[in-house]
């Protein structure tokens, strides 16, 4: 379907930089989350210049268009929308500037995450939000998702460290939110405009705060033999006071899986591992190191292992940044789940999901930022039984509403994307959606970047 | 200035009869004034039109600190040294370190985004913020985020209300991440010749794994104003500027710290204050200004101002100011944030001047330091003493092509412009 339209896009970024043959567009259809929606055509753009033409170029023909990284989202955030383009940002992938007097890079947001560390490195500097992913994610993505990671516990997340963005707003305007300065002029559109799933622009450039890398970082595997008691082990280490830059927790079943695959040494026989990594200066972190190992023995750990060298220190992260591979790879399909609750709600919510999945006969997976109150439980399916199918969706649905219930929310790090649409009843009303989509609205009134999205419809809109 | 009339105050009991007040007053098409602890009357625009002033201190009913969950949630009325002293019994801290806390209202603060010398440890109130409920001005009540640290559940309102200055809704009740109470504190104070010396000092911080609570500077004379002057002499009586270094936490954490900031500055420290001490200061410091109720120090009277440029400009700012000043005659204070780049100055009336001649330098004064703070990539408010200005000034400066979007922002939220009309940025 050579149309006129591919001919214009073509026109923009070059005939090789326009994919719309079939079999191209198919590698185009899916992200992590499961579904798929066949794009019409897929455009790569190697400059903000180019990104601006082609928004422009798909307003005037009213063709819906989404800005696509590389395709690690786990919510169906960058699926293409119904009959629309895929803009690929993964060409955009440069440092633009590293600014240490002012402490912060310029990166395109097609940079991996993890690169813009690696770049800052020689500098002795780092940039602090570190999902999972970092090696196969673009920060324009993180921002679109307003992604975690297991170090924000004390250090926040992605919107912590966005500065400003330079945008291509839907109607192919190019404008900066915020810049520089800590503090933005006026209305903070930087703000909410990180964590928007790509539904009120495309980022084009972005400044990021950096932070020195910390003197000293320490490394620690506490081992229990229950869930619970290691969630009462999180909330002693916060009422004592401490503020270890991680809390990363998983369940038994979580730790045999990823020692079946990546054999880094975690005790099989634990219910639940810690992972705690404690950052800053060398003074005083013995003591703090011994206050929390001090606690983990208190609190029942079978076992607390601090890193001696670096070495065992990558082992022990390899373990957990691989534990999702690692839990997806042992049947077809998978449900991740990504709900929030106060921290001290982590044991009985822990509890809620054993429960709920034993009731349905299904099998669950528990990893936890568990500093944050974040958990990500895991069903395993197989996508062919559709009754396993309903089931693992339905549990799904319970678990999030569970953590609505429990006063936190349905969506830590992952974002809504097509997937928790209607989770977002549970914790917003009519009134609350409709504040949001006066935000959509101002700046996307013509409803084209990326449509069905985040915000789901709510009731007769009086103001159309 | 005196032209303005009297206008009824109401300060309704709770969220509801807000609500219906508001809803009232957008129905008639009444200018609404926000008004919190008093504290910041000045800031920004004059609204272009107040029929109703709206104050926010008869919500109160709530300020539930949750210790182990690391929150608080807080009535707008509630005074942040109130909200503080709650978390202080439950040993914890809420980073809010706002100008004259006895009086700034956690709604206000909130509102204004405006943060302390603490800043540097606590971080903005952008990133303290989890959660708010706020009335839009046709009386709906709407609440954004929540009480988790990690949220990223539909957009981020809470980050496009906190520092709004109330021209999309009225903050109802907020929620706030708490810090553990740090074991130890020590503040440095640090009388040093040159703005030049304070950045490289500064620089020296960032550029190490220390973990400042606070990494400021003030003009010598703010100490003096509040009964510290025996801190704040400058060796040889050399007028400078007075560097304040402090941080919080585990003992030899903090030993390390001020003996690293002391090698760096290769200069005696005329004191380092420890815990209460160091916090009283912290808070007097927090008083200075002008204009606002609760005022307990300053210059008299004539321009407050504060700008934000990127974090290593603002002390090449700083001395363009006293320039500036200097040049004028126009006696001058200042705190400078060296961890988040935000300056604030006061001017005061030029020693022997009438006002007029004080309310025309002052104002060139104004304009040339916004035209340096744009130059550095910031900006330029003011935050006292307007009536100094020359007629038609605008209190922002300009926001370049995201206006639009405010703009927009503000018509969806508050079509009849009802609340604190004209007062932001661009006259939203």
């Amino acid at each position: 379907m050579s149309s006129a339209l591919v001919k214009a896009l073509r026109a923009i970024v070059g005939r090789e930089n326009v994919l719309d043959g079939l079999v191209d567009l198919q590698t185009y259809e899916y992200d992590a989350y499961g579904e798929r929606s066949l794009p019409r055509a897929v455009v790569f753009v190697r400059s903000t210049a180019e990104v601006a033409a082609v928004v422009k170029l798909l307003g005037g023909e009213g063709v819906p268009f989404v800005a696509r990284g590389y395709g690690t989202n786990v919510s169906g955030g960058s699926l293409a929308p119904a009959g629309g383009v895929v803009i690929e940002m993964g060409r955009m992938n440069q440092v633009l500037e590293i600014d240490i007097p002012d402490r912060c890079v310029t990166v395109q947001p097609g940079i991996f995450t993890l690169d813009i560390s690696t770049a800052l490195a020689p500098y002795g500097y780092y940039y602090a939000p570190d999902p999972a992913s970092q090696r196969a994610s673009s920060v324009g993505g993180n921002i679109a998702e307003n992604a975690g990671g297991p170090h924000c516990f004390k250090y926040g997340v992605t919107t912590n460290h966005v500065l400003g963005l330079e945008v291509v707003l839907p109607d192919g305007e190019v404008v900066w939110l915020g810049g520089k300065n800590a503090y933005p002029l006026g209305l903070d559109l930087a703000g909410v405009f990180v964590g928007s799933e790509g539904t009120l622009g495309i980022v084009t450039a972005a400044v990021l705060r950096i932070l020195k890398v910390p003197e000293t970082v320490k490394t620690m595997l506490a081992a229990f033999a229950t869930l619970e008691d290691a969630g009462n082990v999180v909330s002693a280490i916060v009422a004592a006071g401490l503020v270890p830059a991680t809390l990363e927790m998983m369940d038994g079943r979580t730790v045999r899986a990823v020692e079946d695959a990546l054999a880094c040494g975690y005790p099989r026989d634990a219910g639940a591992v810690l992972l705690i990594e404690l950052d800053g200066l060398k003074d005083g972190m013995d003591d703090a190191a011994e206050e929390i190992a001090a606690l983990c023995r208190e609190h029942g750990a079978l076992d607390v292992r601090v890193a001696r060298d670096e070495a065992e220190r990558a082992d022990l992260w390899r373990g957990r940044q691989g534990s999702f591979p690692s839990i997806t790879s042992l049947a077809p399909n998978y449900m991740s789940l990504d709900g929030t609750v106060p921290r001290t709600r982590l044991p009985e919510m822990l509890r809620r999901v054993a429960a709920l999945a034993a009731d349905r006969g299904l099998e669950v997976f528990c990893t936890l930022h568990a500093g944050d109150g974040n958990l990500h439980p895991c069903f395993l399916y197989d996508g062919a039984d559709e009754e396993a199918k309903r089931k693992a969706e339905e549990a799904s649905m319970a678990v999030l509403r569970i953590c609505a219930d429990l006063g936190g929310t349905v969506s830590g790090e992952h974002g809504i994307g097509v997937e928790k649409l209607e989770a977002m009843h549970f914790v917003f009303g009519a009134d609350d959606l409709r504040a949001q989509w006066f935000v959509k609205e101002v700046f996307d009134p013509r409803g084209l970047c990326n449509p069905g999205k985040l915000l789901p419809a709510i009731g007769v809109a009086d103001d159309v | 200035m005196s032209e303005a009339k009297e206008c009824d105050t109401i300060r309704p009991a709770d969220v509801a009869e807000l609500a219906e007040s508001l809803a009232r007053a957008n129905a008639d098409g009444l200018g609404v004034c926000i008004v919190g602890g008093g504290t910041k009357p000045a800031w920004g625009n004059r609204p272009e039109r107040v029929d109703v002033r709206l104050s926010t201190r008869g919500l109160s009913s709530q300020c539930e600190v949750d210790a182990d969950d690391l929150t608080a949630t807080v009535s707008a009325g509630v005074t942040v040294a109130e909200a503080r002293a709650r978390a202080r019994q439950a040993g914890r801290v809420l980073p809010l370190d706002a100008i004259r806390s006895g009086l700034a209202t956690v709604g206000g603060v909130t509102a204004t985004g405006d943060q302390g010398l603490r800043g540097a440890g606590y971080g903005r109130v952008r990133d303290l913020v989890l959660g708010l409920k706020a009335v839009l001005a046709d009386g709906t009540t709407v609440k954004f985020g929540g009480r988790t640290m990690k949220n990223v559940a539909g957009y981020d309102m809470t980050k496009l209300f906190v520092g709004s200055f109330g021209v999309l809704g009225v903050i109802t009740e907020v929620t706030i991440r708490l810090l553990p109470r740090a074991d130890f504190q020590g503040l440095m104070i640090l009388p040093l010749g040159t703005f030049a010396e304070a950045q490289r000092i500064v620089s020296a911080v960032l550029d190490s794994s220390l973990q400042p609570l606070v990494l400021a500077a003030v003009s010598p004379d703010v100490l003096t104003e509040l009964g510290t002057a025996e801190s704040t002499a400058s060796p040889g009586g050399r007028a400078g500027v007075t560097l304040l270094a402090g941080f919080a936490g585990h003992q030899a954490a903090v030993e390390r710290s001020l003996s690293d900031v002391s090698a760096w500055a290769g200069s005696e420290a005329a004191a380092v204050l420890r815990d209460d001490e160091a916090e009283a200061l912290l808070d007097a410091v927090s008083g200075f200004g002008v204009g606002g109720a609760g005022q307990t120090a300053g210059v008299a009277e004539v321009l407050g101002l504060r700008a934000c440029v990127p974090i290593g400009r603002v002390w090449r700012l700083a001395g363009k100011a006293t320039e500036l000043a200097s040049a004028a005659a126009l006696p001058l204070s200042y705190r400078i944030d060296g961890a988040w780049g935000v300056l604030d100055l006061w001017v005061g009336r030029p020693p022997g001047g009438d006002v007029d001649c004080g309310v025309s330098s002052a104002g060139s004064f104004a304009a040339g330091l916004r035209a340096e703070a744009e130059a550095a990539g910031g900006w330029l408010a003011v935050t006292a003493g307007s009536a100094s200005l020359p007629a038609g000034h605008d209190a922002w400066g300009a926001a370049g092509p995201s206006l639009r979007l405010m703009r927009g922002l503000k018509e969806r939220f508050d079509p009849r412009r009802t609340l604190n009309p004209g007062r932001f940025v661009g006259g939203i």
